[in-house]
């Protein structure tokens, strides 16, 4: 079985932190395109959980020594390569166009949450209105940030992702903050700079 | 050794995170992830990218630059 962790461009280099249940890294190539992959003879033993974060440890490693790094949901396997050689030629124009949009950038993870957001909803409307607050200040978070971000993206939940330039990923944080400061009414949230997880190349 | 057991390698609460995004994110080849519930497919809705358009970013791109 097949494991995929990430695509790339050209030869990435390896790094040196090792792949589910200590497998070692490698690549499967399809023209320009590169997966990172490991290989397994057996179906992993490993707790689920601490598999997924070595997943994603495999995935930040990555994306610290390469420019365009797509990251890929944990639990992509493939029977063998002539399996994933046959998904990534259909894929290829969607991760190419997911590879451009991230080259060179990080992610940035935002969550609003309503103060007002009573911990057990008293009412549906209750509720409602606490989600529609959290969505729509994220939004504005969102227009605030737009001129220094590549792209964003907002949950229903009022969840944002943002699409940062590396270089600026600390100024982005910075205006996260400002913003916080500014809104009493939510409680703020950042995390990151992680790899681009939410910008995977489905953007319309 | 367990990458839960190396602490100097990430936090607590980002491991958290990051096996949240692991397992929420990210890109899948496989198609949408499909429920089946009855023989009934419910097919989950994947999360709609809001994107500044390239022009849009050029542009604030040019202007930062200048």
């Amino acid at each position: 079985v097949i494991h995929v962790y990430a695509f790339t461009v050209g030869s990435p280099r390896l790094p040196q932190t090792l792949g589910l249940d200590g497998a070692d890294l490698d690549t499967v190539c399809f023209e320009e395109l590169a997966a990172v992959v490991s290989r397994h003879d057996a179906p992993s033993t490993t707790d689920a959980r601490e598999a997924a974060a070595a997943h994603g440890l495999v995935v930040e490693s990555l994306s610290e020594s390469t420019d365009a790094v797509l990251p890929v949901r944990y639990g992509e396997t493939f029977a063998d390569e002539a399996a994933l050689l046959d998904a990534l030629a259909t894929n290829a124009p969607r991760l190419r166009r997911g590879l451009e949009l991230v080259d060179g950038c990080v992610e940035i993870g935002v969550r609003v949450q309503s103060a007002a957001r009573p911990a057990v909803a008293t009412t549906g409307t209750d509720y409602l209105r606490a989600r529609f607050d959290e969505v729509s200040q994220s939004a504005r978070l969102a227009e605030q940030l737009a001129p220094i971000v590549r792209a964003w993206l907002v949950s229903p939940g009022g969840e944002a992702a943002f699409l940062v330039r590396s270089d600026r990923a600390t100024s982005v944080l910075a205006a996260v903050d400002a913003f916080a400061g500014t809104h009493p009414e939510v409680a703020v949230t950042s995390t990151g700079p992680w790899a681009p997880y939410s910008f995977g190349g489905e953007a319309a | 050794v367990s990458v839960l057991e190396q602490p100097h390698r990430i936090e607590p609460v980002a491991l958290v995170e990051l096996v949240d995004r692991v397992l929420n994110k990210g890109v899948t080849l496989t198609g949408d992830i499909v429920l089946s519930v009855a023989d009934v497919d419910l097919v989950y809705v994947g999360l709609r990218v809001l994107l500044a358009s390239v022009a849009t970013l050029d542009r604030l791109e040019e202007d930062t630059v200048a």
